[in-house]
C-alpha cells in the first residue's frame, strides 16, 4: 500500500451499500462500482479478488459511514464485470475468487511483445517466471503480473502466431519463444 | 373553414361547453378536408358533436389546432359511405351570405352583390373550349375543366344593373370592368420553366412537354393554408373523413341536432348559489349554525314533552329541521356535480378514454380534500352519485382509471400489495422528494408522521418512487431509509 487511494464521494454515500431493486438505479450502482474496483485494483496493481475476504478492505467496507457491501451484491456485481469482460471467475462455476482485468489479456499481451522488441530478446528462450519477476522486467508494468493473467496473453501471442511455448517441469519453468513478429 | 374558431380546451383537453350545451356524439380518428384538399395540421384528432356546435380536437397540437363551427350555419349536408380506401365522409356545406362577410376578397370583386347573384343564374362559358355550361355544374362539360371562382365576372351584367344610372351603379360598372382587366393581367399564363411556352393557368403540366408548372400553385396553397382558421378559402364546405368508423352514427346524431336547432331556445339563466356571508361563513359560522339549531331543538323538545297536544304540532316543525339538514347535504352533493356526463352512446369507441378525462377533471377537486388519494369503491360511490344519471359499471371506472397514465393525466391507479386499487395524484413524488430535500433521508415510519398516514401506505408510495428512480434505498440495521438517487447522476471525475 503505497499512496492511498481517494474514493469518490459515492463511496461515502449509505444507499451505495445496498442492492438497488429499481433497475435503472442499479445499472448505474453497478457501473459505479466496477468502475471503482477497476481503478483500485490499478492503483494497487492488484488482479485478484477474494470475495468474503476483500468485504473487509477500505473497497468494500466503509468505516467512516458503518457500511460494507454484502457478499451476494458483491457477486451480482462481479458477475456483470464478467458479462462486459472486465473481469473473470478463477474457477466458475464457484463464485469465490475473481480476476479483475483493469487491462485485457490482449493488452497485455502487446504490452509484453513490445516489451522483447525493445530489449532485443527475439529468438531466444525465456522462461514465463523471468517475465514476471526477473531482474530485467523490474519496474514494467507487467512486472508481478498475476500467472493467470500472464498465461492468457501467452496463450493469445501464440494464436497469433508471434511466440511459441515449451512445456517445462513446472508451472514456472514453461519457457516462450518471440520470433520477433510484431 | 373561414366560419371555424378557436375552441377553449380544458385541462385534459376536452373543449369547453358553453350553457346549455350537451355533447351527442364523439368519434376519434377523424381527419378534416378544406373543400377537396386535407387540411395540413388537422389530419388526426376527435371530433365533438354537440347541441350547438361540432368541435375538432387535434390529437397532436390539441392546444393550437383545435378549432369548432356552430350548427348553425350548416346549410347543406351530405354523406359518402366510403369505397375501398376512401373512408367515409361526412360533407358540411355553409351558406353563401357568410362567406362574403369574411372574405376581403370577395368584397373587393363583388361589390356588386346583385350582378352576381343574378349572374350566377345565368349560364357560364369555359374559358378553353368556350362552351356555355349551366351553373349547377362545376366542370366543364366539354372539357372537364373546372369553373374558375371570378368566371362570374366574365359573365355579361344583366340589363337591371346596366340600366341603373346612380352614381353608385356607375362605379359599380368601373369596377366590374376593372376586374377583368386585373384578372387577364394575372391570367397571362404559366411560363413552362422547361420550354418557356405560356399555358393557361389552370394547367398543372406543361402542354408542350409534361413539364411541372407546379410553383405558382404551391404558393397559392399555402397562403391558403396559412389563414386557415378565420381566413377565407375556395370552396364553401368541408369534409371530415372518419378513418376509424363511426360515420353513420354520427352523421344521425348530426341531423338530430340540426333538426333539434338548440341554439334557438334561450338559456334560464341558472340559479346562483346562496350568496355567501363572510360573517357568518367559515368554522365558526358553521359552529354557531349547528348550536343554534340545537337550542332551537332543545326547546322544542322541552315544549314537547310538556304537552302531548303541542308534541302533534311541533313534530312537523322537527321533522322540516331535520330535512333542511338533508337538503343542504343534496345541494353539497349537487355542486360537485356532473352537467354533462360522458356516455357509451355518444363516444362509442373511445368511451372509456373520454371518461377517464372527465373523471380527471371531477376529481381534481375532490382527491385534495382526502390527501391526494381515495380508494377506487369510494370513487366509485362519489363519482357516480355525481353523475345522478348515466351511472357507469364499475369495471368501466377501472378502465377508465387504469387508462391515465396514457393519456398523460395527473392522477395514477395503483394497485396494492393487499388488492386495494387507489387513485392518487402525482404530487406525491414531488412532496417526498422535497421531505428528503430537507431532511437528507426518510424511513417510511417518518413519512407516515408527516404525511399523517398509516405506514403500510407510504411504504407503498415509497416504493412506487423508488421504482420510478428517484429516490434510492440503504438497508441497515435500523431499517430501511430512503435517500435521493446520487447514484443516477453521479459522474466521477478523476
Amino acid at each position: 500500500m503505497s499512496n492511498a487511494f481517494v474514493f469518490p464521494s459515492i463511496h461515502d454515500f449509505p444507499p451505495f451499500y445496498t442492492f438497488q431493486p429499481t433497475q435503472t438505479t442499479w445499472q448505474n450502482q453497478v457501473a459505479l462500482w466496477s468502475e471503482i474496483i477497476l481503478s483500485y485494483y490499478r492503483h494497487h496493481k492488484l488482479y485478484r479478488l477474494e470475495l468474503s475476504e476483500s468485504l473487509n478492505s477500505e473497497l468494500f467496507h466503509n468505516k467512516g459511514i458503518n457500511r460494507r457491501l454484502k457478499l451476494d451484491t458483491l457477486q451480482m456485481i462481479i458477475d456483470e464485470m464478467v458479462k462486459q469482460g472486465m473481469a473473470e471467475w478463477d474457477s466458475p462455476p464457484k463464485k469465490t475468487t475473481a480476476i479483475i482485468y483493469w487491462r485485457k489479456p490482449e493488452e497485455w499481451a502487446t504490452l509484453i511483445n513490445n516489451w522483447v522488441f525493445e530489449a532485443g530478446i527475439t529468438n531466444s528462450i525465456l522462461t514465463v517466471y523471468e517475465i514476471a519477476h526477473g531482474d530485467t522486467t523490474e519496474g514494467l508494468e507487467f512486472h508481478k503480473l498475476d500467472q493467470i493473467i500472464l498465461m492468457k496473453s501467452l496463450d493469445i501471442l501464440v494464436k497469433k502466431g508471434v511466440a511459441q511455448t515449451f512445456q517445462g517441469t513446472s508451472a514456472d519453468d514453461i519457457g516462450v519463444k518471440f520470433f520477433g513478429i510484431n | 373553414m373561414d366560419r371555424f374558431s378557436r375552441v377553449e380546451l380544458t385541462s385534459t383537453l376536452r373543449p369547453v361547453l358553453n350553457e346549455g350545451e350537451t355533447i351527442l356524439a364523439i368519434q376519434d380518428n377523424v381527419g378534416l378536408y378544406d373543400g377537396n384538399e386535407k387540411a395540413a395540421g388537422y389530419m388526426n384528432g376527435k371530433v365533438y358533436l354537440t347541441s350547438h356546435r361540432i368541435i375538432y380536437v387535434d390529437s397532436e397540437q390539441p392546444n393550437t389546432n383545435s378549432i369548432g363551427v356552430e350548427i348553425r350555419f350548416i346549410k347543406g349536408r351530405e354523406f359518402y359511405t366510403g369505397f375501398v380506401k376512401s373512408s367515409p365522409k361526412i360533407t358540411l356545406k355553409f351558406s353563401e351570405s357568410n362567406n362574403n362577410n369574411s372574405s376581403p376578397f370577395y368584397h373587393q370583386l363583388n361589390d356588386s352583390s346583385t350582378s352576381t347573384l343574378s349572374s350566377a343564374s345565368s349560364t357560364w362559358i369555359c374559358p378553353i373550349c368556350s362552351y356555355s355550361n349551366t351553373p349547377q355544374i362545376f366542370k366543364c362539360q366539354l372539357c372537364g375543366v373546372k369553373k374558375t371562382e371570378n368566371l362570374a365576372s366574365i359573365t355579361p351584367p344583366p340589363a337591371s344593373s346596366l340600366s341603373n344610372t346612380s352614381a353608385s351603379s356607375q362605379q359599380q360598372i368601373t369596377t366590374n370592368q376593372t376586374s377583368p382587366i386585373k384578372k387577364t393581367q394575372g391570367d397571362t399564363g404559366i411560363e413552362c420553366p422547361q420550354c418557356t411556352f405560356l399555358n393557361h393557368p389552370d394547367m398543372v403540366i406543361c402542354e408542350i412537354c409534361d413539364a411541372e408548372l407546379g410553383t405558382n400553385i404551391k404558393i397559392n396553397e399555402e397562403e391558403i393554408l396559412g389563414s386557415r382558421v378565420g381566413g377565407k378559402s375556395k370552396d364553401d364546405f368541408i369534409r371530415l373523413a372518419f378513418r376509424n368508423g363511426g360515420a353513420g352514427t354520427f352523421y344521425d346524431k348530426m341531423k338530430q341536432a340540426i333538426t333539434m336547432k338548440e341554439w334557438e331556445k334561450t338559456i334560464e339563466p341558472s340559479k346562483s348559489p346562496i350568496d355567501f356571508d363572510p360573517v357568518r361563513g367559515g368554522i365558526s359560522g358553521i359552529m354557531r349554525n349547528a348550536e343554534e339549531n340545537k337550542k332551537e331543538q332543545d326547546e322544542y323538545l322541552n315544549q314537547a314533552f310538556k304537552d302531548l297536544e303541542s308534541l302533534k304540532t311541533i313534530t312537523e316543525k322537527m321533522e322540516s329541521a331535520e330535512s333542511e339538514e338533508v337538503s343542504t347535504f343534496k345541494t353539497n352533493l349537487f355542486k360537485l356535480g356532473i352537467s354533462n356526463p360522458v356516455t357509451k352512446d355518444e363516444a362509442g369507441s373511445i368511451y372509456h378514454k373520454e371518461l377517464a378525462r372527465e373523471l380527471a377533471e371531477f376529481l381534481e377537486n375532490t382527491l385534495d380534500k382526502d390527501n391526494g388519494m381515495m380508494s377506487l369503491t369510494d370513487i366509485y360511490c362519489i363519482f357516480n352519485r355525481a353523475r345522478g344519471v348515466a351511472l357507469i359499471s364499475p369495471n368501466d371506472l377501472y378502465k377508465a382509471c387504469s387508462l391515465f397514465e396514457r393519456l398523460n393525466l395527473p392522477l395514477r391507479l395503483r394497485k396494492y400489495e393487499s388488492g386495494l386499487l387507489v387513485v392518487h395524484d402525482d404530487q406525491i413524488a414531488q412532496r417526498i422528494l422535497e421531505y428528503i430535500k430537507l431532511r437528507g433521508s426518510l424511513s417510511g415510519i417518518e413519512l407516515a408522521s408527516i404525511e399523517q398516514k398509516s405506514v403500510v401506505l407510504v411504504n407503498e408510495q415509497l416504493q412506487m418512487v423508488e421504482a420510478k428512480g428517484l429516490i434510492c434505498r440503504d438497508e441497515s440495521i435500523e431499517g430501511i431509509r430512503y435517500y435521493d438517487n446520487l447514484i443516477n447522476h453521479f459522474v466521477w471525475e478523476r
